[in-house]
């Protein structure tokens, strides 16, 4: 395979972003990542963290212990050297309720993609989703891809408030917020599942790369799930990706 | 247990050490005192590690009640000084920044904040006993943990201290104060958006002046002043990393620094970022205050903050031992005496 030229951006004297492209593809994140592991393997001297992000890489450094002349050489070293084995992707199942309670903009995204509410389900339980990544706020996971509602834009007045666990949509692609807050995308139902607590080692289990199913439940399960959550009766469903 | 407790909280006090690094990738904010070189000398007056979480406060300052048998304590900032009202004497003294002091239980202390204070940083010997979550004791206000119950402080809190006595030993003095600039110059780095700006605009951010808005605070400092136009790159990105410091430029054109608890991902272009070793004195500066930036190359950046960490050596070098109120005049009356 080939090797991706990598572009340094500098961002000021204690973070390089190195960007792998500039577009949303499932194989350019996957590099990122894996570039992430390889940097992380390779303990660089100075190196504090990395922060991948759709298709650039985020390098924190000190400026006390490297520089960016020699991270750039070693970070390009890194990459020629080659794709290491990818990591096996894991895939959550996750439940979610699209029940009218919690799918405050269903209706009017079907309108606006032009597709039955019907359609529009089966774009949110029959898309094997992918996980881009993690940001905006804590645990918060962006996924993707629906293809079908690329050119849904996000809500003209973002809402002051979502509920923790609401999805939602806009431009193709999907955002599962962990925690109550300011939201701009179209929401499109809840999953009761807790996604980041900061009192699990580490808070979030989902990485980039990861593979996420939604599973279609009614309020009454939606509610069961939440109370076994609460009683610290419930656990993600997982598998390892072969 | 040992603790202070508060008997006024200030506007916003809050638990803070140098940050949370690690876990930006699951986009937990990296946090940590605002004016890290206010806090890595308090600390070292009062005998501790440069890195271990002490109290920031902004605006207004906080006053306690000693609930320990001992406990040494230094401020730092710009014009701000502790005043202590010891339990046995029962009169008022005013202890300089940078200067420690051993009190003992039921004596009470205050962070006076001057007219040009508007960040101050109280150190503790042995700290505050908060957990450390995730690498680190600072206070994340967004996702209510870290520092003491992850929040500012409110009178009647008991922040609890790591040690319950201090050793009596002579107190430590830093005869250097920090400093705040009128009309400050921060240094950048220019990117890494550049391009999404017009050449025009790009200008402009080097020869504006912009005023730090009251709507600031710790994730964000807003600034008035010339607007920036975006290129016809535009201005929403695919998402990407970001470091404290940088100057996003959402599409009202406004210039926004992202602070100590910024999001660590966004969409915003960036026109430049701020280098690391003028952070402290950003952190220092009020809303109404007003910067100017200026563009360094990022070797240069490298080289300054090298330069600012090995002068910090030799600051923490200059501690004189003192054993008496006279002997800290003194010691203070010798060093303004040797600079003029």
């Amino acid at each position: 395979m080939t090797v991706r030229p990598l572009t340094f951006l500098p961002c000021g004297d204690t973070a390089l972003s190195v960007q792998l492209g500039d577009t949303i593809e499932r194989q350019l994140c996957v590099e990122v990542g894996q570039l992430k592991e390889a940097v992380e393997r390779a303990r660089l001297p100075g190196v504090v963290e990395c922060v991948p992000t759709y298709c650039s890489l985020l390098v924190h450094y000190s400026p006390l212990q490297t520089s960016q002349d020699e991270l750039k050489a070693a970070l390009t070293e890194l990459a020629a050297a080659g794709q290491t084995a990818a990591r096996r992707a894991v895939r959550w199942r996750l439940p979610l309720c699209c029940d009218a309670a919690f799918a405050w903009d269903l209706d009017r995204i079907s309108d606006e993609a032009d597709l039955s509410r019907a359609e529009v389900e089966r774009l949110l339980f029959e898309t094997e989703l992918f996980l881009y990544m993690t940001g905006f706020m804590m645990g918060l996971l962006y996924v993707g891809d629906f293809p079908r509602l690329a050119r849904l834009s996000r809500r003209g007045d973002p809402r002051t408030a979502v509920d923790g666990g609401a999805v939602a949509v806009a431009q193709g692609l999907g955002v599962i917020y962990p925690v109550a807050g300011p939201g701009g995308w179209n929401v499109v139902g809840n999953t009761p599942v807790p996604l980041f607590n900061i009192d699990n080692t580490p808070p979030s289990p989902f990485t980039p790369g990861d593979i996420i199913c939604f599973q279609q439940v009614d309020s009454v399960e939606h509610r069961r799930i939440v109370r076994a959550v609460e009683s610290g009766d419930y656990h993600l469903q997982r598998e390892e990706v072969s | 247990m040992s603790f202070l407790r508060v008997t006024e909280a200030g506007l916003w006090s809050t638990v803070q050490d140098l940050g949370r690094f690690g876990s930006q990738a699951l986009a937990v904010p990296v946090c940590g005192a605002r004016d890290a070189d206010a806090l890595r000398l308090a600390n070292v007056v009062v005998g501790n590690d440069e890195g271990c979480a002490g109290l920031e406060m902004v605006i207004s300052g906080a006053a306690f009640e000693v609930v320990a048998e001992s406990v040494r304590v230094a401020v730092a900032g710009a014009d701000c000084l502790l005043e202590i009202e010891s339990a046995k004497e029962k009169k008022r003294r005013r202890i300089p920044p940078l200067e420690s002091v051993r009190l003992c239980r039921g004596s009470r202390l205050r962070v006076v904040f001057g007219a040009g204070c508007f960040c101050a940083l109280l150190a503790v010997e042995r700290g505050f006993a908060v957990e450390k979550i995730l690498g680190s004791r600072s206070t994340c206000v967004a996702g209510k943990f870290g520092g003491f119950n992850g929040r500012p402080l409110q009178p009647g809190d008991e922040l609890p201290l790591a040690a319950a006595r201090v050793e009596k030993r002579p107190e430590s003095l830093l005869t250097e104060s920090l400093e705040k600039e009128v009309d400050s110059i921060i240094r950048v780095v220019p990117g890494p958006q550049e391009e999404n700006f017009t050449e025009a605009a790009r200008q402009l951010f080097y020869r504006s002046r912009y005023t730090i808005s009251p709507r600031s605070d710790r994730i964000g400092i807003r600034l008035h002043g010339a607007a920036l136009a975006h290129s016809a790159l535009g201005f929403n990105l695919i998402s990407d990393g970001i470091v404290t410091g940088a100057v996003q430029v959402p599409g009202n054109g406004l210039p926004i620094i992202l602070f100590y608890d910024h999001q660590t991902t966004g969409g915003y272009p960036k026109i430049a970022t701020v280098i690391s070793t003028d952070l402290p004195r950003l952190g220092r500066l009020a809303p109404g205050e007003t910067i100017q930036f200026s563009a360094v190359t990022v070797a240069r950046a490298e080289a300054l903050r090298r330069l600012h960490e090995a002068n910090f050596q030799r600051l923490c070098r200059s501690i004189v031992p003192v054993t008496s109120e006279e002997e800290a005049l003194s010691a203070r009356l010798r060093a303004a005496s040797l600079i003029s």
